[in-house]
């Protein structure tokens, strides 16, 4: 690296004063961005790493370093466990949910011949409203005695629900509130992958005798689609990870720890409990797992969906 | 059998129209060139045939049979696209065997897991097996068959498209322009050996080309398009030397034919800029006194200034390697004709004056709408 940059500035024409001259330069150039990286990416993780190893409360002059008790007492603590427990749950629900619903949605609508773009409005909705206004919405949807929904079941006969109250439902609730939230944007990315399929190619298809349907979307759609289904799968693993606005405004992780996930027993435990060490511990936790994602798409995933 | 007719066709897309009653016989086992322009209607008439389009007027006829309501896969046809339109995921080896994948196997035995082990399918596989093997042979793709086609050169993908075609052993092939993506030496080989293929697999092709040599070197007949009308349909000698059309003949000939505006007197000798050219048309009278008079290069004959025929100057060289074109500006009224010489049998240098003379017999004349126009045979003074 070191060479060739030197050797490019030689034949720029510059004078080379001493050796690696031109490598201070570099250095030179790159430090503002370097600086900027550490100070707001690297920085605030290395302070998190820091404090999970220690007892800091919230607004408490003093902290000690404890190692690893923090870690030790998550690994024994009930509600940490049931948090990750439902987390996974509700990924487990949402993604599949959420990337099927959207693939479903851009095939339907790449399939109308008008009116596509006032499809793609509507159901991206959703994504553009900000979810603690919809939650509310959704709230008065779910409310018992008064609720839409509620109404609706009674209506045709049906058992109403305690929808956000009951431990049993409150979760699957907010599983599908995360996909009627998420799926218009898998929609967007899922039409922009199919405007980039070469019609050839479906041509091709039909003239080697593949039926339309089905079999022609098993051999060209799906796999054209792949490298967008895998980005769309980790964006929306990562985005069902960091669930956290619909749960606080509509449950509070309850009932009974029902719809205590990840991100909202790191905020209760910070800035409710203010044990901001232990809060630290479980962002570590949530940063590596969110970290695994990504890297298993490098490092593996990716490889398998390009063709070239 | 797998002649093709094709009945007056029409074709519009909104408000322009690419086809306008097109008829053509294609005969059983012949290779057609559809060659014009681009925006001619030749790939439109292609895929109407291949039944990616639907007609607005008119039919297609295959062995008699009426095929143009068929979908693509039930037409016995094959189609080659200038994009080669390879699966990108699968390998070479599956992309041939696609077409014989989903005809030869139902639904349960092309299953990915339990396909294997359904009833028949493992001998019907290795039937396909050995069919994708031969073709393979055939195109010299043997050692590429595991390869996914992001991994190949142009020529191996264009390859590999032909031998999806061909696996399948179709009645007629669609080529839609399939070796416009080659570089011009690969182009040069994979010309003769579509050529070659024809003559050992027989079929009927129908090829799409917008470059006339590969049209003239391949077919056995050309059709020449424009503007969605069919011009004329003849074998490659017969277009060239006895076009119909003054489009023909201007789309056909490398270099261009050499063109010069005439008028016709009264008894039907042709004069251009009022000096004879000792031509004389077969039918005199008519209202038609405009005449453009075409020659081809070859037939254009330079010789130092003392011989027959018109003066000129030559303006101009452009050497093709074993020849010279030699542009020649007629002294009465500039008009520019490019002759032909051996580079080696002496070449008139730049700003000689040379005598210009046309080789009898080979001076074709159009009218002012294009069609040609017979000369009386005795040539005179």
């Amino acid at each position: 690296m070191a060479e060739q940059v030197r050797r490019l500035w030689t034949t720029a024409g510059g004078r080379l004063t001493w050796p690696g001259a031109s490598l201070h330069i570099a250095h030179a150039l790159s430090a503002p961005a370097v600086a900027l990286m550490l100070l707001l990416l690297v920085g605030p993780l290395v302070v998190v790493l820091g404090l999970s190893l220690t007892d800091y409360q919230l607004g408490a002059d003093a902290l000690s370093f404890i190692g690893l008790d923090n870690y030790i007492a998550m690994a024994g603590d009930r509600v940490f466990w049931k948090s990750l427990r439902n987390t996974a749950i509700y990924s487990l629900v949402v993604v599949p949910g959420s990337v099927g619903l959207g693939l479903l949605a851009a095939l339907l609508i790449h399939g109308v011949a008008r009116g596509q773009a006032v499809y793609r409005a509507v159901f991206f909705l959703p994504v553009m409203a900000t979810l603690i206004a919809m939650a509310l919405v959704w709230e008065f949807m779910l409310h018992p005695g008064f609720g839409l929904v509620n109404l609706s079941l009674r209506s045709v006969g049906l058992t109403p629900q305690n929808w956000l109250n009951d431990e049993s439902l409150a979760l699957w609730v907010l599983a599908v509130i995360g996909i009627w939230q998420g799926f218009g944007f898998n929609m967007v990315l899922f039409s922009a992958g199919l405007l980039g399929i070469p019609r050839p190619l479906y041509e091709a298809a039909a003239i080697d005798g593949v039926p339309a349907g089905w079999a022609r979307f098993r051999l060209v759609t799906w796999p054209m689609l792949a490298p967008v289904t895998l980005f769309v799968v980790v964006v929306t693993s990562i985005k069902s990870f960091q669930v956290f606005d619909a749960v606080q405004v509509l449950t509070k992780g309850g009932p009974n720890k029902a719809t205590e996930v990840l991100v909202y027993t790191l905020y209760a435990e910070g800035f409710e409990f203010f044990r901001s060490g232990y809060a630290s511990a479980v962002t570590v936790v949530f940063l590596t797992i969110v970290m695994l994602i990504s890297v298993m798409k490098t490092r593996w995933l990716d490889r398998r969906v390009h063709y070239t | 059998m797998s002649d093709i007719q094709i009945r007056s066709l029409s074709k519009s897309f909104g408000a322009t129209r690419v086809l306008n009653g097109v008829s053509l016989d294609v005969h059983d086992g012949e290779f057609i060139s559809l060659v014009g322009p681009s925006g001619c209607g030749k790939s439109t008439l292609l895929r109407i045939l291949a039944g990616l389009e639907a007609q607005d007027e008119g039919e297609v006829r295959m062995g008699g049979e009426r095929i143009d309501s068929l979908a693509p896969g039930a037409r016995d046809i094959a189609m080659v696209f200038q994009s080669y339109a390879l699966y990108p995921h699968l390998s070479v080896r599956d992309n041939i065997a696609v077409p014989l994948l989903v005809r030869r196997l139902n639904r349960w035995q092309r299953m990915p897991l339990i396909g294997g082990w359904w009833p028949g399918g493992r001998a019907i596989r290795h039937q396909i097996e050995a069919e994708v093997q031969a073709a393979a042979r055939l195109l010299d793709i043997s050692r590429l068959l595991d390869r996914r086609p992001g991994q190949l050169s142009g020529g191996q993908r264009q390859r590999t498209a032909l031998g999806r075609a061909m696996v399948r052993r179709p009645q007629a092939y669609l080529m839609d322009e399939p070796l416009s993506n080659l570089d011009a030496n690969l182009r040069v080989q994979m010309r003769s050996e579509i050529a070659a293929l024809h003559r050992s697999r027989g079929g009927t092709f129908v090829y799409v080309t917008h470059d006339q040599t590969e049209a003239l070197t391949m077919s056995t007949r050309l059709a020449v398009m424009m503007d969605g009308v069919l011009l004329q349909v003849a074998s490659p000698a017969d277009i060239y030397f006895d076009p119909v059309d003054l489009r023909v003949a201007e789309f056909v000939g490398n270099p261009r034919i050499n063109l010069l505006a005439c008028d016709a007197d009264a008894h039907g000798g042709i004069l251009h800029r009022n000096a004879a050219l000792g031509l004389r048309l077969a039918h005199r009278g008519g209202m038609d006194r405009r005449v453009t008079v075409g020659v081809r290069s070859e037939a254009i004959r330079l010789t130092p200034r003392t011989g027959e025929g018109r003066l000129g100057t030559v303006t101009g060289h452009e050497h093709l390697g074993s020849e010279v074109l030699v542009q020649v500006t007629l002294n009465d009224g500039g008009a520019v004709v490019v002759g032909r010489r051996d580079a080696l049998g002496g070449v008139p240098e730049r700003g000689a004056e040379v005598s210009v003379a046309f080789e009898a017999g080979r001076v074709l004349a159009f009218g002012s709408d294009g069609r040609r126009l017979a000369l009386a045979r005795a040539p005179h003074g």
